[in-house]
């Protein structure tokens, strides 16, 4: 790799020729990957140092760039899809949606209003799944594994849902232009509502031994705080928005597949440190639970897909029963 | 009071004339054109003006049209949103095919950075004064950009490829 020996001309080559510190000491370099820091999405990172503090990066992001842009422009409406699980499989029915709402607003199509109840179940259950692992995984890193195994085996449980409706688990490719495949099997609701008996427990244990925890506290509390005003001229959005202080959320701003239909609140942090953006997640979670009964209760009776015969075989029965030539 | 389209429209024309143009509503976002060398006054204007207060950066992307004239063949997409009134705007330039330019507007948002970066990665828009305008995607290395029409997708029914040097196939020899 031509980039591990710095050449000449590289701006930190400059940097390091012209600053010296009071005591003699001078910056050095320090290459850090390609490395998975969080498992997947490999990047390097060169990084300029004094001592141990890091002065300055510059990431290399594109190892795993796929090109679905590119792989998109040759491919018809519905077969995207599949591309849209592999952004963020670990919320990918999100994406899923995120494609389908996207393709509906192109051709003008109306979901009926179970398909968005059913949408938004979906959708806030791959929000827990995401905030799950994202918690947890950090409380992995500053050193807490227990916490991530409790947590992760309602991960799965969540996938037996998804498996139930779509028949996938974790690239779902679920839904179709215009709602759902299929009606929702009696089994799903099943899985659903023991998952919404069962899960807040454990979702309470597991902030239980994080939120008051004094080494976890002492890990996160103050690390990589980012102001609102940075966070905004650098586009975050989600949840490290929120945790910078800024009550902004696009469910309650734009609402979509019918979220306004829903109560929940925005939880904000102060600092938008690490902790606070695990306090956000974990109240988020809570939030989300609250979606999904509500829409549980309200779910409407009704077509699952919208009439859009261009994306969707006709039903069986009809086609052997009804003769109109 | 929400922020209204025409008064929008109005302002800039004021202040802009014949650089901005074509407005109106697309897919419920309120669009405009500018022209390359008046865009980043147009979009510090959206940004700084207090009636209009656009100070988030949504996305920020390159298209190529390659049956457009000489004059429209590439076209950078800024879309802006202020998030007090809640209205988004999207903005258009249009750039020449030959050394596609403009200027850059990473002094007005940090993140347009990366964006920028991006953007010339694939499209090869040059953003003038970007302050470390280099491939962010791709390898340093490659001389094309690739998400340009020119670069079509290759023929999966290709067959002058010998396979076992891909791992497609187990046994063909």
């Amino acid at each position: 790799m031509s980039d591990l020996l710095l050449l000449p001309e590289h701006r930190y080559a400059k940097i390091i020729e012209q600053t010296r510190n009071e005591d003699g000491s001078e910056l050095s370099i320090l290459n850090l990957g390609p490395t998975h820091p969080a498992t997947h999405g490999i990047f390097q990172n060169i990084l300029l140092m004094d001592g141990e503090r890091i002065l300055d990066a510059e990431p290399t992001i594109g190892y795993i760039h796929r090109a679905f842009e590119k792989i998109a422009e040759n491919r018809p409406f519905y077969q995207v899809n599949v591309l849209t699980d592999r952004m963020n499989y670990c919320s990918s029915p999100i994406n899923n949606m995120a494609w389908w709402m996207t393709v509906e607003k192109l051709l003008d199509i109306e979901v009926p209003k179970r398909a968005q109840y059913l949408r938004v179940i979906v959708m806030e259950l791959a929000r827990i799944t995401d905030h799950l692992i994202c918690n947890s995984i950090l409380g992995v890193d500053t050193g807490a594994y227990t916490g991530f195994l409790y947590v992760f085996q309602f991960r799965e449980k969540i996938y037996e849902i998804y498996e139930e409706i779509c028949g996938a688990r974790l690239t779902t490719n679920m839904g179709r232009i215009g709602g759902f495949e299929r009606e929702w099997s009696p089994k799903a609701f099943e899985l659903l509502n023991t998952f919404l008996e069962e899960f807040p427990v454990c979702w309470k244990e597991f902030e239980n031994l994080f939120e008051r925890n004094r080494i976890f506290i002492d890990r996160t509390v103050n690390v990589g705080s980012i102001t609102a005003e940075k966070a905004m001229a650098y586009g975050f959005t989600g949840p490290n928005l929120r945790a910078a202080g800024i009550d902004y959320d696009v469910r309650v701003a734009q609402p979509y597949s019918s979220y306004e239909d829903f109560d929940f609140i925005v939880p904000v942090g102060k600092s938008g440190d690490t902790y606070d953006r695990f306090c956000v997640r974990n109240a988020e979670v809570w939030e989300s639970l609250s979606i999904i009964r509500q829409a549980l209760a309200k779910l409407p009776e009704g077509p699952i897909h919208a009439d859009v015969p261009d994306y969707y075989l006709p039903p069986k029965e009809d086609v052997y029963n009804i003769w109109k030539a | 009071m929400a922020l209204e389209n025409a008064i929008i429209q109005e302002k800039l024309t004021q202040k802009f004339g014949n650089k901005v143009l074509n407005f109106g509503m697309s897919k419920d976002i309120f669009s405009f054109e500018a022209t390359p060398d008046a865009i980043h006054e147009v979009i510090r204007t959206l940004k700084v003006d207090e009636e209009f207060n656009f100070h988030f950066l949504t996305d920020l992307c390159g298209i190529h049209y390659p049956d457009n004239d000489e004059n429209h063949q590439f076209a950078v997409v800024y879309h802006l949103h202020n998030w007090v009134e809640n209205s988004r705007i999207r903005i258009t330039t249009f750039l020449a095919g030959e050394n596609p330019e403009v200027n850059t507007i990473t002094d007005l948002f940090l993140t347009s950075n990366w964006m920028e970066r991006e953007t010339w990665d694939f499209y090869g828009i040059n953003f003038k004064g970007h302050p470390q305008l280099k491939r962010i995607l791709n390898m340093d290395e490659m001389i094309s950009h690739p998400m340009r029409k020119e670069f079509p997708m290759e023929d999966s029914g290709r067959t002058d490829k010998d396979d076992r040097f891909f791992g497609r196939t187990a046994q063909k020899l």
